[in-house]
C-alpha cells in the first residue's frame, strides 16, 4: 500500500516576522483589510486636498462670480463640438438666458467660446498657511471662465472651490476634537481605572451623567452661549470644544475598562515583581497594551465629530457664512426650491458622506487589526 | 474486564470506520493541513481513545465526524461510513452538513460531550428545558409529562442528587462537576449509539474528573455505547479505554489494544511520550524528555511528521516519504519505517 | 523578632488572605471568603515544596503573597536574603520590597499570558536588571548568558514572543526569573499549559537549575505525578488550609489525611495495570467544593467542624464538631512510623490506615 505524498510545505511566513513589533504586525494585518485599504487612500486624498486647497482650488473661496449666479457644474473637456481630440482640457464658455416658458435664469454652453485648461498658472491671490502670499494654482482658465467644476451658488461662488476650502475645516475638527477627547478620554479614564475607590466611582458616574443628557439640545445650548462677537476662529475652537466635551465619555470608558483589566495581568505581575517603577509599567506595559483600541476607538469618533459639526452649522447655531465648511456650505441646500433648481448644492452633503464612512472602515480595518496576538 | 477487542479482525461490521480523512484549512496566511489521511473504526459497544498533542488533529476528526468543520475548513478526501440504527451505511463525508440528515445523526445517533460544559448549555434556558427538548427532538411523540418522567430519570442516572429540583437550575447554577454530569445527561438525552467525548474532564478538579469518568464508563457499560474518547491525558486513556489510536500531527502513528499501547509501544513517539511523563506510581525514574516542539500545523515536515524530534530515525527515507502502516501483531499497527520492508531494502 | 534556623530559608507563619464579599447596591461587605486561612510552614535552603491541592485552594495566593505580590490579611513571611539579612516579607514596604525580590522570584503559569507580547526577549528577560539601573551593553550580555542557561539560542535575543512555541515562552519566563540570580523560587503550576511532550523538557530543567543554582524551590501543582517527581517536601492545601504536610516519600506512600489519600487515589497512573479508582464512589457527588466558602461577617455560618467532613468518609461527631489542626500523630509508633515532620489536620490520623500509592 503506498501512502499518498503528504501536502507541499507552505512557504514560510518569513523569519522577519519573528522580529515583527506589535505596529508591524497590526499593519500586515490592516493590510489584508482591502476596503479599508481603498478607505484609507480615500481619506488621504481628502486630507490632501484640505491642507492644499488654497493650491489646488482654481478660484478664491469668497470671490463672487455675478454674471455665474447659481451655474450649474461645467464640463472639461478633452473633445470638442465637431468631434476632434485636444490635449490641452478646455472648457467652453456658458450663455445666461431666460426661459421663455418658465422666466427662469437658464445657462446654456456656447461652443463659440473656448476657454483652454492651464495648469500651474496664476490667479487669484491668497496667502498660503497664512505665511505668504502668492498667486500659484494647480490648474486654471483665463478671467472669466466658466471654471466651476461643481457649480456656484446663490452668490456666484465656485462650490469646488469651497468644498475644498470648507475641508480644511470639517475635516479638521474632527481631528483637534478627538484629540481633545483623547487627551480627556485617557486622563479621566486612565485615573479612574488605576486609582479605583472613589475616584472611579465619581468619574463613573459622572460619565453616565454625560451620556444621559440627550446630545443636540446641549449643543445648542452650548453653542448659544458662545459670545456673538467672537471672531470666526474662536467659534470654530469653541464648537470643538463643546463637540469633544460630549465625546470624551465612551473613550474614558474604554480606557477605565481596559485600565482595570490589564492591572492584574500576568505580565504586569511579573513586571512589578521584576521592580519595574509603577510609571514606567504604566507607559511600557499598560499604554502599549491598549493604545491600539483606543487609537481605533478614536478612529470611529472622528465621523461623530464630522457629523456634529455638518449638525450644528446646518442648523445655523456652528460656524456662519464668511467662514467656510461642509456644514456652512450644507445650509444653502436648506430649502426646497434650492434643491429643486441647483441640486448641486447638496454636493457638499457627499463629502461628508464620503468622509464619514471612510472613517468608519478605516476605523472597522483597525478594530480587526488592533489585537495582532489574538490567537 | 472487557473484553480486548481487536479492532480489525471483529466479526461485525463497525459502527462507524473512517478512511484515510483529510482535512485542509484555508487561513489568510495559507493552506492549513489538520488531518492528513487519518483512519479509525469503532465498533459498537467499544470504548475507543483517541490520545495526542496540540496541533494533532484529535479535535479536528470528532468535528470532522460531526461535520462541525470551521467555516474555512473541507473535507478533501475520505470517507466516514456510519451504521445507522436502521442498518444502512451512510458516509458522513457525503452529506451536507446542514442536511436534515446530518442534523438527526448529530443530535440523535452520535452525541458530543465538551470539555467545557458552559458552552453546552444555553444561560436562559433551564437544565430541564434543554435536556427536554433533546427528547422532543428524539421523540416527537414524548408529551410533557413523559419528557419531565424522562429529564428526572437521566439526571438521576448521571447522579444528581434531588433530580427533581436541580432539573430547573440554570447551568451557571450547578457547580463544574454537576454541570459535567448534566451535559452527560442531554447527551444520552436523545439515545446515542456513539458518544464522542472531547478532553472531558480536562478542565475539572482530579477528584471530580475521577467521578464523571467512572460515571461516563457506567453509562457506556449500561446502554452498550460506543465511545471515543479523545484526550491528551494517557493516565485517563489507560483506564478508560480498550483501543487506542495514538496521533500526531494529523496522522494516526499506531494503534492497538491498550495493554499493548502502554506494555509494548511501537513508535518512537509513543514509546518516547510514556517515557516522558511522570509516574505517580514511581519516584525514582529519571524523565526522558522528547527534544524539540510540536511543529506547528501550517508548517508540516515532509515525510514522516515526527522525524524531526525522533531519535531512532532508519535513515534519509524518515525525511522522504511517510512510512505505511504495518500491523505487527493482531489489532497491533504502526505507522514508522523501523517495521517497514521499504526501509529494510533501502539500509 | 525573626527567628529562622540555620538551614532555613523561608519560613511562613500564620499567613490569611481573606478577601472581602460585597454585595448589593452600597457594595457594603457581608462577609469574606477565607482563601488562605493560616497557612504555616517552612523551606529549607536548597529544597523543593511542593504546594498541592485542587483549583481554589489557596496555593496560588500563597505563593504570591510569599512575594508579595498580593498583601497578607495576617501573618509573616520570614525569609533569608542572600546578604544573610531575615526579613519578613509581609511588613517591608517600597524599596525594602524591591531589594528582597533581588532574592525571589516568580515562575507563572501561562507563558503566554505572562510575557508582554510586545516587547522582545532581550527587553523580557532584562526587565529585572533595567529596573535596576544595568546600563544596555550588560544588560545583553547577561541576558545572552541567561538564555544559554536555560536552552535557548541566544541569536534569538531579538525576537518577540510570537516567534516562541509554549515550552520555549516558559524558558523565556525562567531565563527572566532567574536574572538577578535569586536563591529562592516560586513557580506557579510552570508545567500545567503546556504540551505533555514539552513538560518534561522544563521539569528537567528546573530540577538542573536547582541543582547548579542551588536553588530553593516553591513549586504550586495540582498534578501530584509531578509534585512526585521534583519535590522533596510536599503541602496539601484544601479550603485554605493545609491538611497534610511532610516529606513526599512519606506522604505519598503513607498518607495520613483521607484528603491526600483521596487525590491520589484519584489520579490515573499511564499504565492500565495500575489500580484505579478501588476506593472512590462514582455516585459521591460533588457535595463539598473545594472553594473556600463566604463566611458573613455576623459569623452564622462559621461552621465548628472539619472542612472535610462532607467529602470524608470517616467522619465521626468529632470531626463535625470540632475542627482539627496540623499536628503530627500522637501514638508513638506513628511518630517512628513518621517522623515528627510528618503533620496531619485529622482528629482520626493515628486510627485510619490509609491506602497510598
Amino acid at each position: 500500500m503506498t501512502q499518498a505524498t503528504p501536502p507541499r510545505v507552505e512557504p514560510d511566513a518569513g523569519p522577519d516576522l519573528a522580529f515583527a513589533s506589535q505596529w508591524r504586525l497590526m499593519w500586515l494585518r490592516f493590510r489584508r483589510h482591502r476596503l479599508a485599504m481603498v478607505a484609507g487612500v480615500v481619506l488621504l486624498v481628502l486630507y490632501f486636498g484640505a491642507v492644499f486647497c488654497e493650491i489646488i482650488a482654481p478660484l478664491g473661496a469668497g470671490q463672487r462670480h455675478r454674471s455665474y449666479v447659481l451655474c450649474p457644474p461645467q464640463e472639461v473637456r478633452l473633445v470638442d463640438a465637431a468631434g476632434d481630440f485636444h490635449f490641452r482640457p478646455f472648457l467652453y464658455g456658458v450663455k445666461q438666458r431666460g426661459n421663455p416658458s418658465d422666466w427662469l435664469r437658464e445657462y446654456v454652453v456656447d461652443t463659440s467660446v473656448v476657454y483652454p485648461i492651464h495648469f500651474f498658472t496664476r490667479g487669484p491671490e491668497y496667502e498660503m498657511w497664512g505665511l505668504f502670499a502668492t498667486n500659484w494654482h494647480l490648474f486654471g482658465a483665463d478671467e472669466g471662465a466658466p471654471l466651476f467644476l461643481f457649480g456656484t451658488d446663490e452668490l456666484g461662488r465656485d462650490l469646488f472651490t469651497r468644498i475644498l476650502y470648507g475641508s480644511r475645516i470639517s475635516l479638521t475638527i474632527g481631528l483637534v476634537g478627538v484629540a481633545l477627547t483623547f487627551f480627556i478620554g485617557i486622563l479621566l479614564g486612565g485615573v479612574a481605572g488605576y486609582f479605583g475607590g472613589w475616584i472611579d466611582i465619581i468619574v463613573q458616574r459622572g460619565i453616565e451623567i454625560i451620556m444621559a443628557i440627550p446630545q443636540l439640545p446641549l449643543w445648542m445650548a452650548l453653542s448659544a452661549a458662545l459670545p456673538a462677537h467672537w471672531p470666526p476662529l474662536h467659534v470654530y475652537f469653541g464648537i470643538t470644544i463643546i463637540l469633544s466635551f460630549m465625546g470624551w465619555t465612551g473613550l474614558a470608558r474604554v480606557v477605565r475598562g481596559k485600565f482595570l483589566t490589564m492591572r492584574d495581568e500576568d505580565f504586569v505581575v511579573a513586571a512589578r515583581l521584576a521592580g519595574t517603577h509603577e510609571l514606567k509599567i504604566i507607559f511600557t506595559h499598560l499604554l502599549p497594551s491598549f493604545l491600539s483600541h483606543v487609537i481605533t476607538s478614536a478612529t470611529l469618533a472622528v465621523p461623530g465629530m464630522i457629523l456634529g459639526e455638518t449638525a450644528l452649522s446646518f442648523l445655523g447655531i456652528g460656524l456662519q457664512d464668511p467662514v467656510v465648511s461642509w456644514g456652512v456650505l450644507l445650509q444653502k441646500a436648506q430649502n426646497f426650491q434650492a434643491v429643486v433648481m441647483a441640486p448641486w448644492l447638496l454636493l457638499p452633503g457627499l463629502f461628508v458622506v464620503f468622509a464619514v464612512l471612510a472613517f468608519n472602515i478605516v476605523g472597522d480595518g483597525m478594530r480587526d487589526a488592533a489585537d495582532p496576538y489574538a490567537n | 474486564m472487557r473484553d480486548p477487542v481487536t479492532n480489525e479482525r471483529h466479526g461485525a461490521e463497525p459502527l462507524l470506520e473512517v478512511l484515510d480523512l483529510r482535512v485542509r484549512i484555508e487561513r489568510d496566511t495559507g493552506l492549513v493541513h489538520p488531518l492528513n489521511g487519518v483512519s479509525f473504526r469503532i465498533q459498537e459497544g467499544q470504548s475507543v481513545g483517541i490520545v495526542g498533542e496540540s496541533g494533532c488533529g484529535k479535535t479536528m476528526a470528532s468535528n470532522a465526524l460531526l461535520r462541525i468543520l470551521p467555516r474555512r475548513a473541507e473535507i478533501t478526501h475520505g470517507s466516514m461510513q456510519f451504521r445507522t440504527q436502521a442498518g444502512d451505511r451512510i458516509d458522513l463525508a457525503q452529506l451536507d452538513p446542514m442536511s436534515r440528515r446530518m442534523r438527526q445523526i448529530r443530535g440523535g445517533e452520535i452525541s458530543m460531550i465538551f470539555q467545557e460544559p458552559m458552552t453546552a448549555f444555553s444561560p436562559v434556558h433551564t437544565v430541564h428545558d434543554q435536556i427536554a427538548e433533546m427528547i422532543r427532538l428524539h421523540d416527537p411523540g414524548a408529551d410533557k409529562e413523559e419528557q419531565h418522567r424522562r429529564v428526572v430519570e437521566l439526571l438521576d442516572q448521571v447522579g444528581i442528587p434531588d433530580p427533581e429540583q436541580r432539573a430547573f437550575d440554570y447551568s451557571f447554577q450547578l457547580s463544574g462537576g454537576m454541570r459535567q454530569r448534566a451535559m452527560i445527561a442531554m447527551a444520552l438525552a436523545s439515545g446515542p449509539r456513539l458518544l464522542i467525548a472531547d478532553e472531558p474532564t480536562t478542565a475539572l478538579d482530579v477528584t471530580v474528573q475521577a467521578r464523571v469518568l467512572k460515571l461516563i464508563e457506567r453509562m457506556q457499560r449500561e446502554l452498550n455505547l460506543a465511545l471515543m474518547l479523545i484526550t491528551h491525558d494517557l493516565g485517563v486513556v489507560a483506564h478508560m479505554v480498550s483501543y487506542v489510536y495514538v496521533m500526531y500531527l494529523g496522522r494516526v502513528v499506531e494503534e492497538g489494544p491498550v495493554e499493548a499501547i502502554f506494555d509494548n509501544p511501537k513508535h518512537p513517539y509513543t514509546a518516547a511520550l510514556l517515557r516522558s511523563i511522570p509516574n505517580l506510581a514511581s519516584k525514582s525514574r529519571r524523565l526522558e524528555p522528547i527534544e524539540g516542539n510540536v511543529p506547528s500545523a501550517d508548517r508540516l515536515p515532509t515525510g514522516c511528521p515526527f522525524h524531526t524530534r525522533c531519535t531512532e530515525k532508519v535513515g534519509d527515507i524518515c525525511q522522504q516519504r511517510m512510512p505505511a502502516r504495518v500491523e505487527l501483531s493482531v489489532g497491533h499497527a504502526v505507522s514508522c519505517f523501523r517495521y517497514t520492508e521499504e526501509s529494510l531494502d533501502d539500509g | 523578632m525573626a527567628e529562622l534556623a540555620a538551614d532555613t530559608i523561608l519560613r511562613v507563619e500564620g499567613l490569611k488572605k481573606h478577601f472581602p464579599v460585597r454585595r448589593g447596591l452600597l457594595q457594603r461587605v457581608v462577609g469574606s471568603v477565607k482563601a488562605v486561612d493560616d497557612v504555616s510552614f517552612s523551606v529549607q535552603q536548597g529544597r523543593t515544596l511542593g504546594l498541592v491541592g485542587e483549583s481554589g485552594c489557596g496555593k496560588t495566593t500563597t505563593g504570591r503573597m510569599i512575594l508579595r505580590a498580593l498583601d497578607p490579611t495576617a501573618g509573616q513571611v520570614w525569609f533569608r536574603q542572600s546578604d544573610g539579612q531575615v526579613v519578613d516579607m509581609a511588613a517591608l514596604r517600597g524599596a525594602e520590597i524591591k531589594q528582597a525580590r533581588r532574592d525571589m522570584q516568580m515562575i507563572f503559569q501561562d507563558p503566554y499570558s505572562s510575557l508582554n507580547p510586545r516587547m522582545p526577549v532581550m527587553d523580557l528577560i532584562a526587565e529585572p536588571l533595567r529596573a535596576r539601573g544595568w546600563t544596555r551593553p550588560d544588560c545583553e550580555s547577561r541576558v545572552a548568558e541567561l538564555m544559554d542557561l536555560v536552552g535557548l539560542d541566544a541569536r534569538m535575543i531579538r525576537r518577540y514572543p510570537h516567534a516562541f512555541s509554549g515550552g520555549q515562552r516558559q524558558r523565556i519566563g525562567i531565563a527572566r526569573a532567574l536574572a538577578l540570580k535569586p536563591s529562592l523560587i516560586v513557580a506557579d503550576e510552570p508545567v500545567s499549559a503546556l504540551d505533555v511532550s514539552v513538560q518534561a523538557q522544563i521539569l528537567n530543567l528546573l530540577q538542573a537549575l536547582q541543582q547548579d543554582l542551588g536553588l530553593t524551590l516553591v513549586f504550586i501543582a495540582h498534578d501530584l505525578s509531578v509534585v512526585r517527581y521534583l519535590c522533596d517536601q510536599v503541602a496539601v492545601m484544601y479550603q485554605g488550609r493545609i491538611v497534610e504536610q511532610g516529606e513526599s516519600e512519606a506522604l505519598f506512600t503513607a498518607p495520613r489525611h483521607p484528603y491526600t489519600a483521596t487525590l491520589l487515589q484519584a489520579a490515573p497512573a499511564p499504565d492500565p495495570h495500575v489500580p484505579w479508582m478501588q476506593d472512590i464512589d462514582e455516585t459521591e457527588t460533588e457535595a463539598g467544593d473545594t472553594t473556600a466558602p463566604v463566611e458573613l461577617v455576623d459569623g452564622t455560618t462559621a461552621a465548628g467542624g472539619c472542612a472535610f467532613v462532607p467529602r470524608c468518609a470517616h467522619a465521626t461527631d468529632l470531626c463535625r464538631q470540632q475542627g482539627p489542626i496540623l499536628m503530627p500523630g500522637s501514638t508513638r509508633e506513628s511518630q517512628v512510623q513518621y517522623g515528627a515532620a510528618h503533620l496531619a489536620a485529622c482528629h482520626h490520623q493515628d486510627e485510619l490506615q490509609l491506602r497510598g500509592i
